[in-house]
């Protein structure tokens, strides 16, 4: 199998620039999981509240050329900005049904 | 474009941990304390097998879906210390597996995807496999229902949305349909079975049913066999 399950890790405001770069690099659909971050979860204020930001996870099946060209697109559009972060893991997928 | 060299020589693997609702903070304070600092944290719905629970809609489970990163040589010593200290190799205390991950690319760091050549090429086999079928809204109980009714593990349904390329336009306004995540685990040699069985009663053949991916596990823990009342 050469189908590859792509999963981006960004935060929430990012989803729709993160899927229309996914879209212009031949991705055929996504399915966003609505998530919340641990790593920059800090107690703030004077109750301590601690604060985790929002997260999501976006799903995207697709082959291992299109797969290439979805990370250079969502890296093009999202990378070139510091403060803006997130990571792309591709998971290798042994069999599907119905992946557009 | 492609850097087949893995970064720094480290292979990683997606370590999933699913719990009671309330049992995730604990969790992720013991990885962290451990040297995990980045971990994701999303809300789900798991099912108990029980005719006299289902009888009074209380077959429902609030759970926590874990996921972080954790390097290939740590995975089993990790998850053995989660066994030890949360108590997975009993039934009703959660699952812990990992999926190895074929690929991972920074945006910070670089644009180049770094392939793990060990892992996509030998891909190594565990026991188990993972199901994940994205259904519309309200068939997920459904995909659970035929999955344990033919004896094979339930699911964790967890709620999403899905974003097709083509986009509905109404008034002018983008319609995001609403959409379910259902994750299965199951034996690798029952997998098959279920999965042309979920894919012939979910029509998945029809374009805009939904999706059903196959994922291989390298190692789990909190998983029971359940094959003596299974059906073809």
């Amino acid at each position: 199998m050469n189908d590859f399950l792509i999963a981006v890790v960004t935060p929430l405001g990012q989803v729709d620039q993160v899927i229309a770069a996914a879209n212009t690099a031949g991705a055929t659909g996504a399915t966003i999981l609505h998530a919340r971050e641990v790593e920059n979860s800090v107690e703030k204020g004077l109750f301590h509240i601690k604060v985790e930001p929002e997260q999501a996870i976006i799903l995207i099946a697709a082959s291992k050329e299109v797969a290439e060209v979805i990370c250079q697109s969502i890296h093009n559009e999202l990378g070139k900005n510091p403060k803006q972060t997130g990571s792309i893991y591709i998971l290798q997928i042994q069999g599907r049904e119905n992946i557009g | 474009m492609i850097n087949n060299q893995p970064a720094n020589d480290l292979f990683y693997s997606l370590l999933i941990i699913i719990v009671n609702r309330g049992k995730g903070g604990k969790i992720l304070e013991f990885v962290h304390k451990k040297g995990i600092n980045k971990a994701s944290c999303f809300l789900g719905k798991g099912t108990i097998k029980n005719n006299l629970l289902q009888l009074m809609e209380m077959h429902e489970v609030n759970k926590e879906i874990i996921t972080m990163v954790v390097p290939f040589d740590m995975e089993a010593e990790i998850l053995n210390q989660l066994n030890i200290k949360f108590h997975f190799e009993s039934q009703n205390h959660g699952i812990a597996f990992t999926i190895p991950i074929a690929g991972i690319s920074k945006w910070k760091k670089d644009s180049l995807i770094q392939w793990d050549k060990i892992n996509s090429a030998a891909n190594p086999q565990g026991n188990h496999v993972a199901l994940l079928l994205v259904v519309d809204k309200g068939n997920a109980e459904r995909v659970v229902q035929i999955s344990q009714q033919a004896g094979y593990f339930g699911g964790t349904i967890i709620k999403a949305r899905g974003s097709a390329s083509k986009l509905n336009m109404v008034l002018d306004m983008v319609v995001e349909p609403e959409k379910e995540a259902v994750l299965i685990l199951t034996e690798n040699n029952g997998a098959g079975q279920l999965a042309s069985l979920l894919s012939k009663h979910l029509q998945l053949c029809h374009d805009n049913t939904g999706i059903l991916i196959k994922l291989a596990i390298s190692n789990a823990i909190g998983l029971f066999s359940n094959n003596s009342n299974r059906q073809g």
